[in-house]
């Protein structure tokens, strides 16, 4: 079931009023009838999944109780070591198998030892295995690490882990998080709930009008960039990047909208990362659920900057090419993150990597022309990084590089945009650009003031996403 | 709670009374459009009800493809084209024509291969002309199909919009030929398109979406249904320009749908290829051939009809 489904209209009001109207007696009951919502959620796309993941938030259920138990650090290396190894073994298996078969069939082929017909298995990618996994992987490495103590309520940990907004594509919760606002009995804040059908709206404005009328460009030009010019690639590239940002950027908002539905707070995955100064500053601001979550268990244990020079550099090439390899099992991902990680390195290298906390222009309308050119610089960089992402292979994305790179850059691209799609980007970047100190881009005061002017803005995005003509595209992330 | 359940009931209210309110306009579809011809046909079926005939149901392939007073003459029986329009869906198509079938009924259903492909079986922003036109058939739309047409109701809104628009400005432009309900003949055929020119330039047409088991399904249905009543329903093909049937993506779509159908054990009339002829014989679709396109692809359903008649007739003798 897509957010952007009319399956999902239907579902989420009836989840909502069964939640708070029906459901309500105990926590314990309004826990069961979440996991029971989840699992209708995850199952509508194959109930099959559905196994997976009970079978996945069991073993950590169990393991999170053994690890609460024993303290021999024997047994609980050994308990941590079987959560890894089923969870990651899952991943594997599911996600990277024919991957890796492939990778060594033509390595054995280039060192003159060929496997004409190496193992390939037909598996379905289950959705949202990679976000799940990491989230009750979390779960089991804090208890570990003696930073959460385990929960016995098994059906408070399903819902954890299968809590619908957030189950296919993040925001990746933390059991610290999360865990304790399903143990504890919800509230219906009205306030939060208005803000978060708003920050709902936004979610969808940015997937459905913004995401996917891009992606209409982005295909077209990806689908043939041998026949245009530098600028109409360069055209390309950047409308992947809006589109790769406004649809998972613009999921993540309809999920913590969601959530605030329910009570329960998601942590921020987005902080309008093209508006960063530098690619740590990006990186600061982008999947951000993701980005801590390697931080904090991956990069520290390594680490992460308080070793020597070398090791630093080591460690960032770990994360940022971990990172990419978690999206997909393609050279490509591994290839974006690796350059990700060369971009990053020189400013840890100067010490500048922590030199953007704030937010760009803070308290002020505009930027400086220094901070403009610093943010072009950013989104150029990453733009040009996201042609890896989005190629079908490695050379392709070379050969897309090289053919920005030529005097036909400085050309019109042959391929122009709509009208009405430059007055939506434009409506979309004005919107972030002076909402960016906020949560999302429709953050409003609430209250009687102003109240004409938002339903005014209300009725327009409404209006505009429900007679929006561009084909309905899935969600990027859902793949991953 | 409250406030908020109120704030949210308000703007959703607000959006359904407005849809409502313009769905009650008059206008739209114009009254003169090809819509309105299903009264005309509704009244056929009930005026021939006492003898056998044949129905021809599907499409807009059929008004434009085939040529019924042809059928007519050869086959010695009232022949009646159902065929509208192949948005309404064929699920609408064949909900709205099951009642008016009696014993001895030959149908030929020939549904347009979109209808086999994504969502279009469940109809399109055309089954809200249906249902304007006939609105007792709002009885037959079920759950999944009022789903899919809930994600194509904004469009319907926006032309509800325009046509009332246009009503309060006097500007509501006239249906032209061959869209209109005065462009079919006595047997529910359409004839206007003959002597129309300037169509010289066909756009590509793809068989787009995943394949609808449903179709399959619900025509399976269909046939026990009207055969439980003692009709004979055979399917058939739409007629479709070479140029996209020769497609390759195209070919495996239509491919797909004609072993479904063999292996369905539907009694089938001719193949997909038979039906398909030079691109310079179609005019503003894949689906709708000129004057000549339109008499051969009649002429070849005769002999498969006679075949298949003749054929049923043996085994009887036998």
């Amino acid at each position: 079931m897509f957010f952007n489904s009319i399956e999902f209209a239907i579902f989420l009001p009836i989840v909502f009023l069964l939640y708070w109207f029906v459901f309500n007696r105990s926590l314990r009951l309004q826990n069961a009838f979440l996991v029971t919502a989840s699992y209708f959620f995850y199952g509508f796309w194959d109930w099959r999944f559905l196994f997976l993941i009970a079978f996945s938030s069991l073993v950590d259920y169990t393991i999170g109780l053994l690890l609460g138990r024993f303290e021999r650090d024997s047994v609980r290396r050994a308990l941590l070591i079987t959560t890894l190894s089923v969870n990651l073994g899952f991943l594997g298996f599911f996600k990277y198998f024919n991957f890796f078969s492939l990778s060594f069939a033509r390595a054995f082929t280039f060192f003159g030892m060929p496997i004409d017909d190496p193992i390939l298995l037909e598996i379905i990618l289950p959705v949202g295995i990679s976000f799940y996994t990491f989230q009750t992987l979390s779960y089991s490495i804090d208890i570990y690490r003696g930073k959460l103590k385990p929960t016995k309520d098994i059906v408070a940990f399903f819902a954890f882990v299968s809590f619908f907004p957030q189950l296919v594509a993040g925001p990746i919760e933390r059991a610290k998080n999360l865990l304790p606002q399903i143990l504890k009995r919800r509230q219906f804040n009205s306030e939060k709930a208005v803000d978060g059908m708003r920050q709902i709206l936004w979610g969808l404005f940015k997937k459905i009008l913004i995401a996917d009328h891009c992606a209409v460009y982005a295909n077209q030009i990806f689908a043939n960039y041998e026949s245009y010019s530098g600028s109409t690639l360069l055209l390309g590239a950047v409308m992947f990047g809006l589109q790769i940002y406004c649809d998972f950027s613009g999921y993540s908002d309809i999920a913590i909208g969601t959530a605030r539905l329910f009570g329960i707070s998601l942590m921020k995955n987005f902080a309008f990362p093209y508006f960063s100064r530098d690619i740590a500053e990006f990186w600061r601001r982008w999947h951000i659920s993701l980005s801590t979550w390697f931080r904090d268990y991956v990069y520290i244990p390594l680490g992460g900057s308080q070793s020597s020079r070398g090791k630093c550099i080591r460690n960032i090439f770990i994360i940022f090419i971990i990172s990419g390899f978690w999206h997909g099992a393609k050279w490509t991902f591994i290839v974006w993150g690796a350059i990700n990680a060369l971009y990053f390195i020189p400013l840890m290298l100067a010490s500048r990597n922590r030199n953007n906390l704030d937010t760009v222009a803070e308290g002020k309308r505009l930027p400086s022309i220094n901070e403009m050119l610093q943010m072009a610089m950013t989104f150029f960089i990453v733009t040009i990084a996201w042609v890896f992402f989005r190629s079908p292979s490695v050379m392709s994305a070379v050969e897309y590089i090289q053919g920005i790179f030529t005097a036909s850059m400085l050309s019109m691209p042959t391929v122009e945009i709509a009208k009405l799609d430059i007055i939506l980007l434009l409506v979309f970047f004005a919107t972030e650009w002076f909402q960016r100190e906020k949560e999302h881009g429709l953050q409003m005061s609430h209250g009687p003031k102003g109240r004409l002017v938002r339903w005014i803005i209300y009725y327009a995005l409404f209006s505009l996403i429900l007679n929006n003509k561009a084909d309905p595209q899935q969600f990027i992330y859902f793949q991953f | 709670m409250k406030s908020f359940l109120t704030k949210i009931a308000l703007f959703a209210g607000s959006y359904f009374a407005a849809f409502i309110l313009l769905e009650c306009m008059p206008g739209n579809p114009h009254p003169d459009s090809l819509h309105y011809a299903v009264i005309d046909k509704h009244e056929l079926l009930r005026k021939t009800e006492n003898q056998p005939r044949v129905l021809l149901v599907g499409g807009s392939n059929i008004s434009f493809g085939i040529y019924s007073p042809k059928m007519e003459e050869t086959l010695g029986m009232p022949v009646i084209d159902t065929a509208i329009n192949a948005g309404y869906g064929l699920k609408y198509i064949l909900d709205d024509i099951e009642p008016f079938i009696r014993k001895g009924d030959i149908v030929i259903v020939m549904p347009e291969y979109h209808h086999f492909y994504d969502e279009l079986f469940w109809g399109s922003t055309a089954t809200f002309d249906g249902l304007r036109t006939t609105p007792e058939n709002v009885r037959n739309i079920g759950l999944k199909q009022a789903t899919v047409l809930a994600k194509d109701y904004p469009q319907r809104a926006k032309s509800n919009l325009r046509f009332c628009y246009a009503t309060l400005t006097d500007s509501v432009p006239e249906p032209t030929h061959p869209h209109r309900r005065d462009s079919f003949n006595a047997n529910g055929d359409i004839e206007a398109h003959w002597k129309i020119e300037g169509w010289d330039h066909l756009e590509g047409s793809q068989i787009d979406g995943p394949y609808n088991p449903a179709t399959i399904d619900y025509l399976s249905r269909f046939v026990k249904s009207a055969e439980k009543k003692g009709a004979h329903v055979y399917i058939s093909f739409p007629t479709y320009s070479e140029g996209s049937f020769g497609d390759k993506e195209n070919k495996e779509s239509i491919d797909k749908i004609y072993k479904e159908l063999y292996a369905g054990d539907f009694k089938l009339l001719g193949t997909p290829a038979r039906y398909s002829f030079p691109d310079s014989l179609y005019f503003n679709s894949h689906y709708h051939p000129y004057k000549e396109g339109q008499l051969m692809r009649t002429e070849r359903l005769i002999e498969d009809l006679r075949n298949a008649l003749s054929a049923v007739a043996d085994s009887t003798k036998d």
